[in-house]
């Protein structure tokens, strides 16, 4: 399900101005599609932001303040930077070993594996809370085990972290998968070549090229960490002020009727949704960018590309990605 | 039915595609548009399609002007570069279309369709596989196919992009002999666009050598080739010697080139002067000298002789000889010949690669 | 020398292809144990649970149960309606997207994704905001007599929004792929604007739409977050599938709680599958 999240192009620009004059849309059309699509998208997608801010700031900026001073409040984003911090390096770690192992080798079951992998995405959030409690829960397999031991999982931290380490976990594997195919092996063979260790491979040549990428998968990952709601209110018990993470202090507050206070909450997830965007924005110019220019200096050297004047375009163009 | 493309010029942003070019294409005549990428040559065919609108000029068939009919209505046959198939339709379906999205009034009926997209078929060699999809074609076929529905609605002019550009080169000779008789049997004026100069000198009645959005010269294969009217046009067709020098008894020192075929040398022992032009030599010096120098490097393997001679400079002259030359001759490498032009054109040095 | 056999035995088992880049087995070792500990042993312990239930149990509990049976009712009525919704506006919205320029593209596209970035309590809460009758549609919608939050049509309109980018984001490159040449060539051989997009574009665009769909409608399935805020939660009404697990796990029920799951967790399968070949197909039909 992530592979269309993760392979976003973005807008095309020069493709939608090379419109000949026979395979563009009469007026008329090109309108009322228009007027459609925008309308639609403030509807479902302005508005909501829109209304999340509006509200928040409806009884004032000293309520909206105090909504998120109020020591529960703290806890509550106390706690999902706690699993942020735990979840993201965890999932960008295992993301990196896994799309390597499925990216550079060919292996039976490979198919499988990626499969697997995609399997957090298939499922609905709330199966992923209950599979945890029915694995770690007082009745479950290892629950009295561990109580024995006096580790609580369910209704505290680790099953909170558990949870979303589930949700999160195609997410930068996902993103990297595709992109180390893509850039295929060579460079990392040649390197080989050159006398360098496996760690220096790595180091040198595999993740600076997949750095931007790498990020992107982390930025998705972080989002969905901090604003994962259905399956951690499963695991989490509600305990305020110990196991309610942002989204779950939403709606112990809504269902409290203390709205103002619910929708400032909401407007900090909110803005960390719109920082994501901005970032997503920001990284995938990046990637575009870097496409771009590897394409430009694949045609220069099959001399696709007509280049005047200068013999050597090798030497003036800026050269491959590590730039 | 003839084609007249008046002082047409197309931009696109700061480029100019096509700069102020009028032709006349001939009823029932093969012409093909021959130049390097980017002169104009694809720009100029859909201009005449009606996939562009030119900024300036008039499109006219047979004295009619059709800048503003649109292409739909404009009767024309197109065959695209990568032939543009759809893909979702059988070979039938593809050939049947232009026929089945008439109006319903002019739409033949069912069966007619059929006889006629058979009978198509059977034109491009493609009867009994009417049911195959585009992938399951290989690339001569789908250029016929692409040929085929192109032909279906009968169209008054037959248009192609490049209609060998994507083929293999065995393929593609093929496809240029068939191409050429087709156009004898059914004398639909036909233009076609290519870079290769063999296409365009083998398989065009009359050949248009286009450069950086101009006409550089019209003519019958014979006449671009034995008369080219410019250095581009020179160049362009065929390899040749370049030699810098000014033209001869011109007082105003115009610079110029002078071009020598490689087949339009004769080897010759070097006479008892050593002499020889350096490379700003002028064209008289030439003309009576000739270039000697050493054979670096003989190719016999083909039908003509093909040899490297370094001259005093260090510039290499390409010189082509017959077989039986070659065995008369006996040059080999290391000797030292000297390469006579029989004939040299010169051009002013207006234009630059 | 018993270890470099089984060694060589296991690379025989997994068939490797022969390749000079390190890291195979460590890197492989790693994300089968990781897959297994973070994924697989939750699965199982699903699974297992919901398997080790009698026939008749589970019959009971997964599907006779009229309310539970009503939830699925929901959740399927809610997510199709919202799949269909957003595959017509979704394609629209990518056509604009791809084909179009105006003023504010760029923003246009990068707030599509917004559904991703946003969490999901915070799509349900702003939905209330603006369905509820004190809203700031949501008075004016229940004048024409249509009430939306707390009843299914609320449902609806939160899936659509949760849904919407899976359809444009599939869309919008299989319509950056079509080949305007495809599009001068129909209109050479005389097809009208709406037969080129008939005939030559919309059956192109068809697997993609149904991916997109199927993406949009499986996400449907499984939303919690932002439905729970504005569906209401009424029993035998506008109580979704995912929720009647929670509720299950609230009475300790596990077994039904693992029963609904297992019927969930077939029916997620199931779309993934279709997903899969679906995309397959898109792929034969953008090769030529």
């Amino acid at each position: 399900m992530a592979g269309i999240i993760t392979h976003t192009t973005g807008v095309s620009g020069q493709h939608a101005q090379q419109r000949s004059r026979v395979d563009r849309d009469p007026v008329w059309v090109r309108w009322t599609l228009s007027f459609l699509a925008i309308g639609f998208a403030i509807l479902f997608l302005v508005l909501p932001l829109v209304v999340v801010g509006v509200y928040a700031l409806s009884e004032g900026l000293r309520v909206f303040l105090s909504a998120l001073t109020d020591p529960d409040a703290r806890s509550a984003i106390r706690l999902t930077l706690i699993t942020a911090a735990i979840v993201v390096p965890a999932n960008t770690l295992f993301g990196l070993v896994a799309a390597w192992a499925i990216a550079r080798f060919r292996f039976r079951g490979r198919s499988l594996l990626i499969t697997l992998i995609d399997l957090p995405f298939a499922i609905s959030p709330v199966i992923a809370g209950l599979m945890l409690v029915l694995v770690f829960g007082l009745r479950g397999w290892f629950g009295s085990t561990l109580s024995d031991w006096g580790v609580q999982v369910i209704f505290s931290t680790p099953g909170i972290v558990l949870a979303t380490l589930f949700i999160t976990f195609p997410f930068v594997a996902r993103e990297l998968i595709p992109l180390l195919e893509s850039q295929g092996s060579d460079q990392e063979e040649s390197a080989l070549t050159l006398g360098a260790s496996g760690w220096q491979m790595f180091f040198r040549i595999t993740l600076p090229n997949i750095r931007w990428g790498l990020l992107y998968g982390m930025i998705l990952c972080n989002a969905r960490a901090m604003g994962e709601f259905g399956a951690v209110s499963i695991v989490s018990g509600h305990i305020r002020g110990l196991t309610n993470t942002l989204p779950l202090h939403v709606e112990v507050l809504y269902n409290d009727y203390q709205l103002a206070a619910a929708f400032a909450c909401a407007s900090l997830l909110a803005l960390l949704a719109l920082f994501t965007l901005f970032l997503k924005i920001a990284v995938e110019w990046k990637l575009s960018r870097d496409a771009r220019l590897a394409a430009r200096d694949a045609i220069i050297e099959t001399g696709l590309l007509p280049v005047r004047g200068d013999r050597s375009p090798r030497s003036t163009s800026p050269s491959t990605p590590t730039t | 039915m003839s084609i007249e493309a008046l002082n047409i010029t197309k931009r696109f942003g700061q480029f100019v595609a096509l700069d102020d070019v009028s032709l006349h294409v001939r009823s029932g005549e093969l012409l093909a548009l021959l130049g390097p990428s980017g002169s104009g040559k694809t720009t100029l065919l859909r201009v005449i399609a009606g996939l562009e609108l030119p900024d300036e000029g008039d499109v006219r068939f047979d004295g009619e002007s059709v800048r503003d009919r649109h292409v739909r209505k404009r009767g024309v046959g197109f065959v695209f570069q990568h032939y543009a198939l759809f893909r979702h339709m059988t070979v039938l379906e593809n050939v049947a279309f232009g026929l089945r999205v008439k109006p319903r009034h002019e739409r033949p009926r069912r069966a007619e369709i059929h006889d006629r997209v058979g009978e198509l078929l059977r034109l491009v060699h493609l009867d009994g596989l009417a049911g195959r999809y585009p992938h399951e074609l290989s690339g001569g076929q789908r250029q016929r196919v692409a040929l085929a529905r192109a032909l279906a609605v009968r169209p008054r002019v037959l248009l192609l992009d490049e209609p060998f550009g994507a083929l293999d080169a065995k393929v593609r000779a093929e496809l240029r002999d068939w191409l050429r008789r087709l156009h004898e049997e059914i004398q639909l004026t036909s233009v076609f666009v290519t870079h290769d100069q063999d296409e365009a000198l083998e398989v065009a009645d009359r050949v248009v050598v286009m450069n950086r959005g101009k006409i550089e010269q019209i003519g019958t294969p014979e006449e671009v080739f034995h008369s080219p009217a410019s250095a581009f046009v020179m160049d362009f067709l065929g390899q040749s010697n370049r030699f810098h020098g000014r033209v001869p008894g011109n007082s105003a020192r115009q610079e110029s080139i002078s071009y020598v075929r490689p087949h339009e040398f004769e080897l010759l022992k070097p006479s008892q002067s050593t002499r020889s032009i350096d490379a700003t030599g002028s064209g008289d010096q030439l003309e009576s000298m000739g270039v000697t120098g050493e054979i670096r490097k003989i190719y016999s393997a083909s039908a003509l002789v093909r040899i490297e001679l370094s001259a005093a400079d260090g510039r290499l002259v390409h010189v082509q000889i017959s077989q039986e030359e070659f065995q008369r001759l006996a040059p080999s490498v290391g000797q030292t010949w000297t390469a006579r032009p029989r004939r040299i054109r010169v051009f002013a040095a207006d234009y630059q690669i | 020398m018993i270890r470099i056999g089984l060694r060589e035995r296991c690379v025989r088992v997994i068939n490797r292809q022969h390749s000079v880049l390190p890291g195979f087995g460590i890197s492989l070792g790693l994300t089968l144990m990781y897959l297994g500990l973070v994924v697989l042993i939750p699965l199982s312990a699903l699974v297992v649970k919901a398997l080790g239930m009698t026939f008749e149990d589970f019959w009971q509990k997964a599907i006779a149960d009229p309310r539970v049976m009503a939830s699925y009712r929901v959740s399927l009525s809610a997510a199709l309606v919202a799949g269909l919704v957003n595959s017509v506006f979704g394609f629209i919205l990518a056509w604009v997207l791809v084909r179009y320029q105006f003023p504010g593209k760029r923003l246009l596209d990068a707030i599509v994704d917004l559904p991703f970035a946003l969490p999901t309590a915070v799509s349900g809460i702003a939905l209330v905001g603006l369905y509820a009758s004190s809203g700031w549609l949501g008075g004016w919608l229940e004048g024409l007599g249509l009430k939306v939050a707390f009843a299914w049509p609320g449902i609806v309109i939160a899936l659509t929004m949760i849904g919407l980018p899976f359809v444009v984001r599939t869309m919008q490159p299989a319509i950056e792929q079509l080949e305007s040449e495809s599009e001068e060539a129909a209109a050479i051989l005389g097809a009208t604007r709406g037969q080129t997009f008939r005939r030559v574009i919309l059956p192109i665009l068809v697997p993609p739409l149904l991916t997109g769909f199927a993406l949009a409608f499986a996400r449907g399935l499984g939303e919690f977050g932002s439905v729970y805020f504005i569906a209401g939660n009424l029993p035998m009404k506008t109580e979704i599938a995912p929720l009647m697990i929670l509720i299950k796990l609230e009475q300790y029920d596990y077994h039904g709680a693992a029963a609904i799951g297992l019927v969930m967790l077939v029916a997620s399968f199931a779309l993934l599958l279709l997903i899969n070949l679906l995309q397959a197909w898109t792929r034969h039909r953008s090769s030529t």
